[in-house]
């Protein structure tokens, strides 16, 4: 069956929502090998940003300080993979 | 925005978690993305210490937004507190909430309703719409292949022509797979229902006119072809 992926996902970005919402019938995604994969992780870790402000990446360790500290989680979640 | 001292400042309250999805294989918690809901990147939430979702931003990316959006969170922890220490009233906004933010799966959500206890018709209202809602998102998630694509779009489409339509992010996906299906399956009836449902949502935005007429061309072909 043929998705409606480019009328559909024309329309969302139309309506400046973002394309990657939409569902389509997933594919395995072709592109980096898991090492690749990795590097870009290592890359995406030692962005600036993350030294400006005391960001932690671990969600465990987040968890953990949010409980000592009683203090809420603030989430801000982004990607290291790209295709 | 993030390399700003404002923000350094700003994140002093709170325990600032960067969550990163790698698609690495077995990587922990790479999908917690999708399980708070989130629908692209960037994106950004407050939580409990717990990991529960309490509150989803959508105001924009400063920090006196996203104060607002941690006002909800607190008011949303408080809720929480309140449901777990067996208020009756408390628990149903609880849920009420977790539907909202779509941070209760459609099983669980299905579950949890049996014993909610009692609701208000309004109450009742919110919640069999936002249950339809995860139904929809669920279905459209599970979708592995063409032909569970095609089931997918088949049960959608009997939905839709029994009028039953959701709301939201999960309009989308509903769009999405009953126009495929119906394209596939040369349904007129479901295609221009679901043009219809396209032109409501969309209609008024002159971007997404090309689309339009290109599905509107669609379907005369469509039913030039059933002559």
């Amino acid at each position: 069956m043929k998705c409606y992926l480019t009328a559909a996902a024309v329309l969302l970005l139309g309506g400046n929502l973002l394309a990657q919402s939409l569902p389509a019938v997933p594919t395995k995604p072709k592109g980096p090998s898991a090492d690749d994969l990795q590097k870009k992780l290592e890359d995406k870790l030692a962005q600036p940003f993350l030294k400006k402000a005391p960001w932690l990446t671990d969600f465990d360790k987040a968890k953990a300080e949010a409980k000592k500290s009683n203090k809420l989680l603030f989430v801000y979640f982004s990607r290291s993979y790209a295709y | 925005m993030f390399s700003e001292e404002s923000f350094a400042n700003w994140s002093k309250d709170y325990v600032i978690f960067a969550h990163i999805t790698t698609r690495i294989k077995d990587q922990k918690n790479d999908d917690l993305l999708t399980k708070v809901g989130g629908p692209g990147f960037p994106h950004f939430v407050f939580m409990d210490a717990e990991g529960e979702l309490l509150a989803t931003h959508n105001g924009e990316w400063a920090t006196a937004d996203f104060t607002k959006t941690a006002t909800l969170a607190k008011e949303g922890s408080a809720i929480k507190a309140k449901a777990a220490k067996g208020d009756a009233a408390a628990k149903i906004e609880w849920f009420c909430r977790q539907l909202d933010q779509g941070s209760i799966s459609f099983a669980e959500a299905n579950t949890k309703v049996k014993s909610i206890g009692k609701l208000s018709a309004a109450q009742q209202k919110q919640v069999d719409a936002a249950l339809f809602n995860l139904e929809v998102n669920d279905l459209g998630n599970r979708v592995q292949s063409e032909e569970q694509a095609k089931e997918a779009g088949k049960k959608m489409t009997e939905w839709l022509k029994a009028k039953k339509v959701p709301t939201g992010g999960a309009l989308d996906s509903f769009i999405n797979f009953t126009l495929g299906y119906c394209k596939e399956e040369k349904d007129v009836e479901g295609f221009s229902l679901a043009i219809a449902l396209v032109k409501e949502k969309y209609g008024s935005n002159e971007k997404a006119k090309p689309a339009i007429e290109r599905l509107e061309k669609d379907l005369e072909a469509m039913k030039a072809e059933k002559k």
